[in-house]
């Protein structure tokens, strides 16, 4: 009689056992999906910042570098905003190119020189917290990007740019 | 019947001792993927940031041809330690920019090398 006793024991100290087992795997598998998803949240993060430090940087940086000519760069103020103005010739006909940070976007107006466009009418080129341009010593412009992720990098400017 | 019903109990017992182990791998697997993942994303932030600033530096020394003293040999900022090395050879400026880690200089992050053509050359009074 004492053996079923003994035998219904062991059978709920193995089931017991078992339940442990199966819950030490349920731990393991949410603590492995949480590092992973809190890892692929960090490196979603590290890339956003990435990109808002360094595209928009990277964009004016290239279009300055593309329109270093002598007198092409200039930068000055409206609406308390910096605007970097980048001029070249085409067939003869001055045009100029406008970017500036206007209601959380960096935008970009091309146009002629004298022509009615306002600031308003520039193409959103990216989102950002603000961008600033500032001619450092004559041929160093500092670009500089606004907001927790912002950066900035210094341009050796050849045709050495002035402030209007 | 009991022995039956034991021994299935037993050959369950070993069915979710290998799940368990197969898990156990697959985990160390899955859980090292995620570090690196973590450490590649790290390393690209800071090579990005640290070659943001050697082009700076680069950008700085390309507009002011600096030779003498105006550009120290290596400043800190908030992250990096930034070394540059200058020589000039045949009226040609070449300077090696070194970004490292703030905390571990010999920890190279990344370099870059200027040139910079020099028609005075006679003004340069050696490296420093």
């Amino acid at each position: 009689m004492a053996r079923p006793i003994k035998s219904k024991k062991s059978q709920s100290v193995q089931f017991l056992f078992t339940l442990v087992l199966f819950l030490g795997l349920v731990l393991c598998s949410v603590f492995v999906i949480t590092f992973g998803a809190r890892v692929y949240e960090n490196v979603g993060q590290r890339m956003e910042e990435n990109f808002t430090g360094i595209t928009a940087i990277s964009y004016v940086a290239n279009k300055v570098r593309q329109m270093d000519e002598a007198g092409g760069i200039s930068v000055y103020q409206d609406k308390g905003q910096d605007i970097l103005r980048l001029e070249q010739q085409i067939s003869g006909k001055r045009y100029q190119t406008l970017i500036y940070y206007l209601d959380g976007t960096i935008r970009e107006l091309f146009t002629e020189s004298g022509a009615p466009l306002t600031l308003d009418d520039g193409i959103p080129i990216l989102e950002s917290e603000g961008i600033r341009f500032i001619l450092e010593e004559p041929g160093i412009l500092k670009i500089e990007t606004l907001g927790d992720q912002g950066d900035s990098i210094l341009l050796a400017v050849r045709s050495e740019g002035r402030p209007l | 019947m009991n022995q039956r019903n034991q021994s299935k109990s037993q050959l369950f017992m070993m069915e979710f001792l290998i799940v368990l182990l197969l898990f156990a791998v697959c985990s160390a697997i899955c859980i090292s993927a995620f570090v690196r993942a973590d450490h590649i994303s790290r390393d690209s932030v800071q090579l990005n940031r640290a070659l943001t600033l050697a082009q700076s530096v680069a950008e700085e020394i390309k507009a002011t041809g600096l030779v003498n003293g105006e550009v120290p040999t290596y400043f800190f900022n908030d992250d990096f330690y930034v070394r540059i090395d200058r020589v000039v050879e045949d009226q040609i400026l070449i300077a090696d920019i070194t970004v490292s880690r703030k905390d571990d200089a010999n920890n190279r992050i990344c370099q870059i090398q200027v040139k910079k053509y020099l028609p005075e050359e006679g003004r340069y009074e050696g490296n420093d």
